[in-house]
């Protein structure tokens, strides 16, 4: 092959008439300025390690695609940006989150945390106004509100019509004492409009706030906590006078008894979760457990799944066999069919009472297995599905391979009298199975990171006795993962983080493994 | 090579065997078909469905199904009458056969017209013995449709009270039983928006095998024809990275997007943008197949394109590109592929019903209390089919594409 590198790099951009010039500039300008904007936002959120990435894609983006001489890196950039975003970052975000206790109870930054209580108020019951509820025309309700002399009164208000969530802003005026037309509601009326004056905020002509404190009462809303002027990690409490501090250590703020103050924020644990995995009761044995299935799952699919392919093409490219086109269609459907379709229907025909797999077993040896109950059959159950997923794409491979096998082998072997069963071990196998070594490996590492079939097909069950949190006999370790991050109703990303993380290690052997079989050419 | 006796008897012994594996292979596939036209959701039967029923086709179809179910009551000794309730109406029917049948007052105007029918039946020791005539009913909204009745048929309005006679066959004896087989108008309404999910599945693979087509390809021809440092390095780096597929860090991709949600509205949690996006992580695999193409493609077009002046851009879309076609329309069918199939990240990062696709979205017919198995089936088929076809039309060509990768699409 001809130097690929030989096309004269001729970057141009002259030739390029005005108008297309003004495009460009213009296009490029309009994103970066708008990655800007969004880097802005996210450095005002607290968000500093987005808000300095988007940055730095802004400022490359602007640089490489208005910089006329940096021609190769508008082809590279698109894509490798790509990579670098959706691949590389959350890979080792990931490692990053598995330092971190990010999950249930601290899903927010500390800043959000600090934000939060300092956002919180409380009802200041010395700042109380006596408080009446008086009828006004078309269901509506004014309400009154006395202290000291002062009286004020609002506009008509659709207490009903308030929904939920909402905090209409209530205006008042001050009036004379005594000048009403209409009675005051009795106590059950009031009662009755509850939930709407709840949700109202009064605010008097001076600015003050009030809630709903009482039947009879109004009460002004004051901030609860305000931040020391030299220690911003300490809170002080205004309503109680004590104090709460970050504790970094436990991701909560806690008061001066050392309670936790919800909600929780997301702060470093070091090797925790590590720690946890390995010596946590609840935790090793599964681990260890899935950890083993999981590498048996994936050789054994592999295995199985490639004796089958290979002794299926072998069959097929038997020249004496007619209508081997027929049979191929027909054996390659199990990888046409989208997978998530055949593993439900799987689900559907193990089904241990309705299913027709046992209704078969049933009637052929009066065997009725309870494929989703048992560890045992349950993982037969998915190992049959997964191997029924996987062998048309080893026969396939195996076919390929088939062709480049020379015939004069098999005549030299028939005169010194091998046989058929002979022929198979000792030359084709060999033979195909060499240059498809880089291949099985990939599939190994795609078998084994097969979240799917497990979740669609058991979601993991059933369950190991003694797992807390629970793991299932067939889950892999990612779907062990997955169901900590996503499933049972947990939220433990810190931890799944970190079993991830320990996929990543095997996957990264996998893949220098690949690539020391595949020796593909780089120096191109 | 002569044709031994024992050759033939392996030829047959190998026809037994595929033939045998074909059948174990065609074996679910014809199940699902099955199941789709039976009646009931879960219930046992031949693979040639005996109560062949539409139902589930169209609820799969997002049309509420309006059907008659069949039913029977059986005289008690001392009634001298039994009451049933028909869907449509309320019926009396008597011993002598007078029955009189109220119609119900008020019908949604969408499920009409509801067809049920009333005879009687003889019987001893659960063997029928005799039946009468059948009474079919009919429920009509307007006259179109009562024009549009079929002859025979008893055209019922809704708030109507109708009597009448069964006329009773002279060997209806009175030593067996007396029962009333009936039939149950009845309406069934989707369960699920099987049509929007798929519309949903194919939105997002085109988007995104589109998004990747383009990403890759233009990275692609950097690496195949462009010097520049460091080459080899990022190319071994994406040969590592392409064997981690892109649901393993699922955590922070989520992480990712909750975060950019909240300054970018389409790319947050629960939209396809952020789906769509999320798929781009698996470029690395398609830019190392197409980079093996171009290098297939002899340079010397190019060059002596660069030669009478095309710039680089020129050269590649003029040049390259057409002569790429099939490699583009694998990794094309590819990302497609694998957007349909793919669940673990559509399951993290989609939440509302509307908004999943059909492989997340088809795991809510499994639920542990009622799993809708023929309302799955025929859903399955429908979305299943048109892949599966895709799929078979495309597979020679994409052979190639896939023992190149070495994935699984």
């Amino acid at each position: 092959m001809a130097d690929a590198n030989a096309i004269p790099i001729a970057p141009d951009s002259a030739r390029q008439g005005p108008a297309r010039r003004i495009a460009h500039w213009l296009f490029t300008g309009l994103l970066g300025v708008g990655m800007f904007w969004v880097a802005t936002l996210m450095f005002f959120n607290g968000d500093l390690v987005f808000a300095v990435g988007m940055t730095f894609l802004a400022g490359l983006l602007l640089y490489l695609y208005l910089n006329p001489r940096i021609y190769v890196g508008r082809y590279v950039f698109p894509g490798l940006a790509g990579i670098g975003i959706f691949t590389l970052f959350p890979l080792l975000y990931s490692v990053y989150i598995s330092f971190t206790n990010y999950g249930d109870g601290h899903m927010v930054t500390h800043e959000r945390a600090t934000q939060y209580h300092l956002s919180r108020t409380y009802l200041d019951e010395a700042g109380t106004f006596d408080f009446e509820l008086h009828p006004a025309e078309d269901e509506r309700y004014r309400m009154v509100l006395r202290r000291d002399g002062d009286k004020y009164i609002s506009a008509p208000v659709a207490l009903a019509a308030i929904g939920e969530g909402q905090r209409p802003l209530i205006e008042t005026r001050a009036v004379a004492p005594g000048s009403l037309a209409t009675e005051a509601l009795s106590l059950r009326d009031v009662l009755a409009n509850r939930s709407g004056l709840q949700r109202v905020v009064v605010e008097l002509p001076h600015g003050t706030e009030l809630r709903y404190s009482g039947p009879r009462a109004f009460g002004a809303l004051r901030e609860r906590y305000q931040q020391d002027a030299d220690d911003p990690h300490v809170l002080h409490d205004q309503q109680t006078g004590g104090a709460i501090t970050a504790d970094f250590e436990r991701g909560y703020y806690v008061d001066d008894e050392g309670n936790r103050v919800r909600p929780g924020f997301t702060t470093h644990v070091g090797w925790d979760n590590y720690t946890r995995i390995f010596t946590d009761r609840g935790m090793m044995a599964p681990f260890f457990e899935i950890f083993v299935w999981t590498i048996f799952f994936g050789a054994v699919t592999v295995f199985v799944a490639y004796g089958l392919g290979v002794t299926l093409a072998c069959l097929l490219n038997w020249k004496l066999i007619r209508g081997s086109v027929v049979y191929r269609i027909l054996m390659i459907l199990p990888y046409a069919v989208p997978a998530f379709i055949s593993i439900q229907i799987f689900r559907g025909l193990f089904n241990q009472n309705f299913g027709e797999i046992n209704l078969i077993l049933e009637v052929l040896f009066g065997l009725r297995p309870a494929w989703f109950t048992e560890p045992a059959l349950a993982r037969t159950m998915v190992l049959i599905t997964n191997i029924w997923l996987g062998y048309p794409y080893m026969m396939i491979l195996a076919l390929g391979m088939l062709q480049s096998v020379p015939d004069d082998l098999y005549e030299a072997a028939h005169i010194e009298g091998s046989g058929v069963i002979n022929n198979f071990f000792r030359i084709t196998l060999p033979l195909i199975t060499r240059p498809l070594i880089p291949l099985l490996i990939a599939a190994f590492a795609f078998n084994f990171n097969n979240l799917v079939v497990i979740q669609l097909l058991t979601e993991g069950g059933p369950n190991i006795v003694g797992s807390n949190p629970n793991a299932g006999h067939t889950d892999l370790l990612v779907n062990y993962a997955f169901r900590l991050a996503f499933q049972d109703g947990t939220q433990e990303f810190g931890l799944a983080a970190a079993i991830t993380t320990l996929i990543f290690l095997l996957v990264a052997g996998l893949s220098m493994l690949y690539i020391r079989h595949a020796r593909i050419e780089m120096a191109r | 090579m002569i044709k031994t006796t024992s050759v033939r008897a392996r030829v047959w012994a190998t026809h037994a065997f595929l033939i045998g594996f074909s059948a174990l292979v065609l074996f679910p596939l014809a199940m699902i078909i099955s199941i789709s036209f039976r009646e009931g959701n879960f219930a046992r039967g031949n693979l040639i469905p005996q109560n062949f029923t539409l139902e589930h086709w169209t609820l799969a179809l997002g049309q509420t199904y309006v059907g008659t179910r069949n039913n029977a009551t059986v005289f008690s000794p001392e009634a001298e009458s039994v009451r049933a309730s028909l869907g449509l109406g309320r019926v009396t029917v008597e011993r002598d056969g007078s029955w009189a049948l109220d119609v119900q007052t008020s019908v949604n105007p969408q499920h009409f017209p509801l067809d049920s029918h009333i005879q009687l039946t003889n019987f001893q020791a659960g063997t029928e013995l005799a039946r009468s005539e059948r009474i079919d009913f009919r429920l009509v909204a307007n006259e179109e449709q009562a024009a549009a009745a079929p002859e025979g048929k008893q055209v019922v309005r809704v708030g109507e009270q109708h009597q009448g006679q069964i006329d009773l066959p002279d060997e209806f004896a009175r030593i067996g039983g007396l029962r009333l087989n009936y039939g149950v108008a009845f309406h069934t309404p989707p369960p699920f928006p099987v049509l929007t999910w798929l519309w949903n599945s194919v939105k997002v693979a085109f988007s995104s095998a589109f998004l990747i087509l383009g990403l890759a390809t233009i990275s692609a021809y950097a690496f195949a024809r462009m010097r520049f440092n460091h080459k080899t390095t990022i190319l071994r780096g994406m040969l590592i990275l392409q064997m981690f597929p892109p649901f393993l860090a699922l955590v922070a991709l989520y992480n990712l997007f909750d975060r950019l949600g909240d300054y970018v509205p389409w790319l947050g949690i629960d939209t396809h943008g952020a789906y769509i996006l999320a798929m781009v992580g698996g470029i690395s695999l398609m830019i190392w197949m197409i980079i093996g193409y171009f290098s297939t493609i002899d340079v010397s077009l190019e060059e002596a394109a660069a030669m009478d002046g095309a710039t680089p851009w020129q050269t590649f879309y003029r040049i390259l590109l057409p002569l790429s076609v099939p490699i583009l329309a694998v990794v094309f069918i590819i990302s497609f592929i694998n957007a349909i199939n793919e669940f673990a990240l559509a399951s993290a990062l989609l939440r509302s019903t509307d908004k999943l696709t059909l492989a997340v979205g088809s795991t809510n017919y499994f639920h542990p209390q009622n799993t809708l198995w023929g309302n799955y089936a025929a859903a399955a088929v429908l979305s299943g089919l048109p892949i599966t076809v895709v799929f078979l039309i495309m597979q020679r060509f994409l052979v190639s594409g896939l023992t190149a990768g070495g994935v699984k699409g």
